[in-house]
């Protein structure tokens, strides 16, 4: 049998075929093999820089290091000195370690807004002395979005503070907003009065300097002028005080409109939070209902164990007591 | 070929047994029962407490009779183990008291051995044992507590000083367990203790350590301070103060890891009275 099968053109021909699809298929996954080791960097050759952090936080094992944004080394390894500070071992690539001067800096941030970390190394300015490998750069840790956002915080409270005790001294009845509003009304009211009491007067005299005469007249003219200027006096009071008034009142209306703001702000929240509670609820049920679903499908029904509920192990354990032994 | 095997794996897909229909309520009390199942193994009792009252609420409002006596079961071990005593009582009362839903014969003997635990733990010790022999006659062949019983059994017996009955009942609950349970290393701390009794301190010293090794594999700090202090007892007997010592210090550091507050005293009164009678 194997005397034919050695002369069989047919089969020699095969196994030729067959060979070179061996040797290719081994080329490939060899050629493979070496495109994933360059790709992780197995060939590229490194220098280790170092240097040191207060905490660990948002640095990682394999985390890029970058300059001016183009990729040229990666964190090989973080460790905890004696006296608690982090080491961070970064390796940079041997044909970029020129571009980093000794004096550069080491600094954590995020690509964007809320991408990943990175490490950024912002050259330093001896560009006479470039880093050699096992050099310790400076570091800094960039504002993060937290940071940010308690400045932010630390900037608006007092902000609020204001406007509360304003709107609180604008609504409180002893305060002197309220107190100045309540004067004005009041002196109004006292003005109006000697207003009429002074025109009673006149009134009356009036009567009586037709019965005394011209000297009286003299008198009542001089009175006149006097009552002349009491009245300007007082028409210059009464076109000031609605401008005060209605600056008052301005001021008082924007009060209101700021506390209206501020209700309707609430309002729209205490509207929308049981909106939103009612959706994540909602989104929870969906997700359940869509692991339900996959767990009816086959095969994950095969591989998940119907649940039950099942008992808790009775534990015989007694605990020793105070003064037991 | 590869459409051959996709084709055959959707038409396996397509032919799935008819869909059942959802009991919400009671899936989700089965959730919330193995959340809390999950967090008494971790040791949150609060947690536990709450997830298994929430799906007690659920299996009552369907009337789940088998969800509602595990989830009182349940319940009364979560409110033993965080110290609520009264509240566990009332959950295994309503499961034991005349006139309520029957129960199965090995649930009864859960339940009445989880009263004979209670009653051990407040001292009761005759009380304890009548539960525990109700347990006990209530759990027949196919029971899954019979070994758990037999040990509370066992504590009994040596509370009340019955030290060979102690060990041979902690000997056959020792037979029916798994080598590496936790019940087990309860078993062979019962038979330590009933050997220490009669002054087989060597002896004793081979259970207390077999246990101590289970304890650390599960790693259960307060079982394991538990067998170091017996393991300075076994050897404060057989008269090597110096070596109880180094197992009362060991335990010392292991109850103050856990917050063992009653273990931290005891070692700390074992290592003073060790230390003074040095001094005589």
């Amino acid at each position: 049998m194997k005397l034919f099968t050695d002369h069989d053109p047919e089969t020699l021909a095969l196994r030729r075929r067959v060979r070179v699809f061996l040797l290719a298929t081994a080329f490939l996954g060899i050629a493979a093999l070496l495109a994933v080791a360059a790709r992780q960097g197995v060939f590229t050759q490194t220098i280790p820089l170092y240097f040191f952090a207060e905490t660990a936080q948002d640095i990682n094992k394999g985390m890029a290091v970058k300059v001016i944004g183009f990729k040229i080394g990666k964190v090989e390894q973080i460790s905890i000195e004696p006296d608690n500070r982090v080491k961070v071992k970064v390796g940079v690539n041997d044909e970029y370690s020129r571009l980093i001067p000794r004096d550069s800096t080491a600094r954590v941030l995020k690509e964007g807004l809320i991408g990943a970390s990175i490490i950024e190394i912002q050259p330093g300015k001896d560009r006479s002395r470039a880093a050699a490998p096992g050099d310790v750069l400076n570091f800094e840790r960039d504002t993060g979005l937290a940071d940010l956002a308690k400045r932010l915080t630390d900037q608006v409270i007092p902000i609020l503070q204001d406007v509360k005790q304003i709107t609180a001294s604008v609504n409180d009845p002893k305060g002197n907003i309220r107190q100045a509003v309540s004067n004005i009304s009041e002196a109004t009211v006292a003005i109006r009065a000697s207003s009429e009491e002074l025109q009673q007067l006149l009134r009356q005299g009036n009567e009586k300097a037709g019965a005394i005469g011209g000297k009286v007249l003299l008198l009542l003219d001089k009175t006149d002028n006097s009552m002349a200027v009491v009245e300007k006096s007082l028409q210059t009071l009464g076109q000031s005080l609605p401008g005060i008034m209605q600056k008052v009142d301005g001021s008082l209306e924007n009060t209101r409109q700021v506390s209206e703001n501020l209700r309707k702000i609430s309002q729209e929240a205490a509207e929308q939070a049981p909106g939103l509670l009612r959706d994540g609820r909602a989104v929870a049920g969906d997700a359940r209902e869509i692991v339900g679903g996959a767990k009816k499908v086959w095969p994950i029904r095969n591989l998940v164990t119907t649940p039950q509920s099942g008992q808790l192990p009775l534990d015989s354990y007694v605990a020793p007591k105070e003064n037991a032994r | 070929m590869f459409s051959l095997a996709a084709t055959l794996v959707w038409l396996c897909g397509c032919g799935h047994a008819p869909e059942v229909p959802t009991n919400v309520r009671l899936d989700e009390a089965i959730q919330l029962s193995q959340q809390g199942s999950l967090a008494y193994k971790r040791g949150e009792f609060a947690t536990a407490i709450g997830c298994f009252e929430s799906a007690l609420r659920l299996d009552l409002s369907i009337e789940n009779h088998e969800g509602i006596v595990n989830g009182r079961l349940n319940l009364a071990q979560a409110l033993q183990a965080a110290g609520k005593t009264g509240e566990a009582q009332r959950q295994l009362d309503f499961l034991l008291e005349q006139g309520a839903k029957p129960i199965s014969d090995a649930q009864r003997a859960r339940a009445a051995a989880a009263k004979a635990l209670l009653q051990l733990k407040q001292g009761q010790t005759a009380d304890a044992g009548r539960w525990a022999g109700q347990a006990r006659r209530d759990c027949h062949e196919t029971c899954p507590d019979a070994a758990p019983i037999l040990n509370i059994q066992s504590r009994i017996a040596l509370d009340r000083g019955d030290v060979a009955n102690a060990q041979s009942l902690a000997q056959a609950a020792l037979a029916l367990l798994e080598p590496a349970s936790d019940e087990s290393a309860t078993s062979l701390r019962l038979i330590g203790a009933a050997l220490l009794r009669q002054g087989k301190a060597n002896d004793a010293a081979g259970f207390f350590q077999r246990a101590l090794a289970i304890d650390r594999e599960l790693g259960l700090p307060a079982r394991i301070a538990d067998d170091l202090m017996q393991l300075g007892d076994a050897h404060g007997v057989s008269g090597n103060k110096g070596k109880a010592k180094d197992f009362y210090r060991r335990a010392l550091v292991v109850a103050e890891a856990a917050n063992e507050k009653t273990l931290v005293k005891l070692a700390q009164e074992k290592i003073a009275q060790l230390e003074q009678q040095k001094e005589r």
